[in-house]
């Protein structure tokens, strides 16, 4: 069962090709946005079982720093949730872009940019994405945690996932890079319809 | 005609290919670099008549590649297919050397009008 | 034909249409009631301009944001959580002077550049999230907190020397522990009664907190027996904690119904190692409580390094 679910080389290529385009468009949008000239950098696509993705999340919080993660839920022809990973340099990176000033480079402050940033990023990208498999989508409003290490993050929340996509990208811009992740939590009929689709495209050429 | 097409997905490459089919029909030949790298190799070995160029590759990306090809060939035909469609990045590209853009997903349409702007068709 | 103006008038939220530079084009009945405003009153004012304290910068960008990317945006408005300030009327639940509110601007006429906000009074919602936090918080307190000292317990101290010593290991920082136990405890509550002893407990529990750094935990782990894990400390420098936490602690005093009596503490310390301990901090309390026995031992009152 769980290897009908898994996406092949092919598809993973497809994917790729397809994520690329959409966080272009996403990058082209940030940087008409904060009137910045931004490149973006391969995203790096790799996917994961829940518990692979339990590990490195884990992972990724127990970097001695805090990490803004923020997360929306999707609805409609695909569903499941995106979240966003960014971690506190980068955040801080962000916010100068964002101009803000010295003295407002606090969690609060940043914790709205770090909002507005995965927002623009994940409803543009999976907007574009939808777009090119025929499929229609709508987001809730995000919601924002910052964790300080990973005893704070409660692992009974995703079960219901069994299907990651993790998308890792470096948004570069004159004087600051910002990394950040996008991840697409979604469930088996979801990955179903995304697997189906890939090869629609794929069928095309 | 020869053909040159350079990008890091197959996927994407396979995009191109198909639009030239529908556009331009037969032609003598089609090359595929992964790179930036390969494609200033490939481009001294088999002196294409157009290139069409990815920007965001690993080894080298579009850029380079654009700007070392218009270098030894100054009537290098490159046009860049990109997912970055920022105005910066197409002006760059255009001091570099290319001398069109266009944005992905590439298909017939804006292929065909691309290639018709730039009387190549 | 739909009639909008219905739905406009009717909706249980507030609808505001902005133009880009922030002009207000529709104020709707909801917010009208609320704000004591007339929409002819306020159409074609300057948003910012009529509600100073709004952040023009980040308005006009979110509005930006929704133009460009055709995609609903979210204004969140921390500290104050709300966009336009309406008093709650409530005596009785005074956490939230002003209504709390959570914002959605959406796309209305791209070309033209408007955009329309949504307005939720979330104030039940969010009064409903604070109560929760508060509970939890006890909660958690009563899980890894002993309820007499209110020092963490022992469960917890398990818990944490674990991560830490990992972390510590990872920046090749040094881990002590430190046991501390009241002298001839058994004494003071046969000559004094249990109320006094516990007072004595509660008396050390709080010092030891005010002896420590923010990054060491002190835990209760039997009745008179208290553990300290310093993080990032040499032998030397805990050896000379302990010292002075021992001579602070015999000039204590705590009021008996007769007179003032005072105690002291034997102590036993270690420092993990990683030949000694292969990575497992039972084995560096253990070593502690052999220091300690050996405090006991040899007269009390003094502290013990561990070998």
């Amino acid at each position: 069962m769980k290897d009908k679910l898994t996406l092949d080389e092919d598809e993973i290529d497809c994917l790729q090709e397809l994520m690329n385009i959409s966080y272009g468009s996403a990058t082209a949008a940030i940087a008409e946005i904060i009137d910045r000239f931004a490149t973006l950098s391969i995203p790096h696509i790799r996917t994961a079982s829940l518990e692979e993705f339990k590990e490195y999340f884990k992972n990724k919080l127990e970097e001695n720093n805090s990490h803004y993660v923020t997360s929306q839920l999707i609805n409609g022809t695909i569903s499941g949730e995106t979240m966003f990973i960014i971690g506190e340099e980068s955040a801080c990176n962000l916010g100068k872009e964002f101009d803000l000033e010295d003295d407002e480079i606090i969690e609060e402050e940043l914790k709205d940019v770090v909002l507005e940033i995965s927002n623009i990023i994940t409803s543009t990208t999976l907007s574009r994405f939808s777009e090119q498999i025929e499929a229609s989508i709508t987001f809730s409003p995000p919601s924002i945690k910052v964790f300080q290490s990973s005893d704070e993050f409660n692992d009974s929340y995703v079960n219901e996932y069994n299907y990651i996509i993790i998308i890792s990208t470096v948004i570069k811009f004159k004087e600051q890079n910002i990394k950040g992740e996008l991840l697409i939590l979604s469930k088996d009929d979801s990955i179903l319809y995304i697997k189906e689709a890939l090869n629609k495209v794929l069928d095309e050429y | 005609m020869k053909i040159l097409i350079t990008d890091d997905s197959k996927m994407a490459r396979k995009m191109i290919v198909k639009s030239i089919k529908y556009t331009i029909g037969e032609t003598d030949e089609i090359i595929e670099a992964t790179n930036g790298e390969e494609a200033v190799n490939l481009y001294k070995e088999h002196n294409p008549t157009i290139c069409f160029m990815d920007l965001t590759m690993p080894v080298k990306d579009g850029f380079d590649a654009t700007l070392e090809i218009c270098t030894f060939d100054k009537n290098a035909k490159i046009i860049i297919v990109s997912a970055d469609i920022q105005e910066g990045s197409m002006k760059k590209a255009e001091e570099n050397g290319a001398i069109g853009f266009i944005k992905k997903p590439v298909n017939p349409d804006n292929l065909k009008s691309m290639l018709e702007t730039l009387g190549l068709i | 034909m739909i009639k909008n103006d219905i739905i406009l008038n009717t909706i249980d939220n507030g609808i505001i249409i902005l133009d880009k530079d922030l002009n207000i084009l529709a104020w709707n009945y909801w917010l009208e009631i609320r704000t004591n405003i007339k929409e002819d009153d306020i159409k074609n004012k300057n948003i910012c301009e009529e509600f100073s304290y709004i952040n023009a910068k980040k308005l006009k960008r979110k509005i930006k944001a929704v133009l460009i990317t055709n995609n609903p945006s979210y204004y969140n408005v921390d500290p104050h959580k709300f966009l336009i300030d309406i008093k709650t009327s409530s005596i009785i639940d005074d956490i939230f002077d002003s209504m709390q509110q959570d914002i959605t601007i959406v796309p209305y006429d791209v070309e033209n550049k408007l955009v329309c906000l949504y307005i939720y009074d979330k104030t039940s919602l969010h009064k409903t999230n604070y109560k929760l936090e508060k509970l939890n918080d006890e909660l958690r307190d009563l899980s890894n907190r002993d309820p007499m000292t209110h020092a963490f317990n022992r469960r917890y101290f398990g818990e944490f020397s674990k991560r830490m010593l990992s972390l510590a290991k990872r920046s090749e920082q040094c881990v002590c522990i430190c046991i501390i136990d009241i002298d001839k405890f058994k004494n003071i509550n046969d000559n004094y009664g249990h109320s006094i002893g516990d007072k004595v407990i509660i008396l050390l529990a709080k010092k030891l907190e005010e002896y420590v750094r923010t990054s060491d935990i002190v835990a209760r782990f039997g009745g008179e027996e208290f553990v300290i894990f310093l993080h990032n400390t040499s032998l030397g420098c805990a050896h000379k904690i302990s010292e002075k936490i021992r001579s602070n602690i015999q000039r204590l005093e705590v009021d008996t119904s007769t007179n003032r009596i005072s105690f002291t503490v034997s102590i036993g310390l270690s420092q993990y190692e990683e030949t000694k301990d292969s990575n497992n901090i039972e084995h560096t309390l253990k070593r502690a409580d052999d220091a300690l026995y050996v405090a006991k031992e040899s007269g009390r009152n003094q502290v013990v390094i561990a070998e």
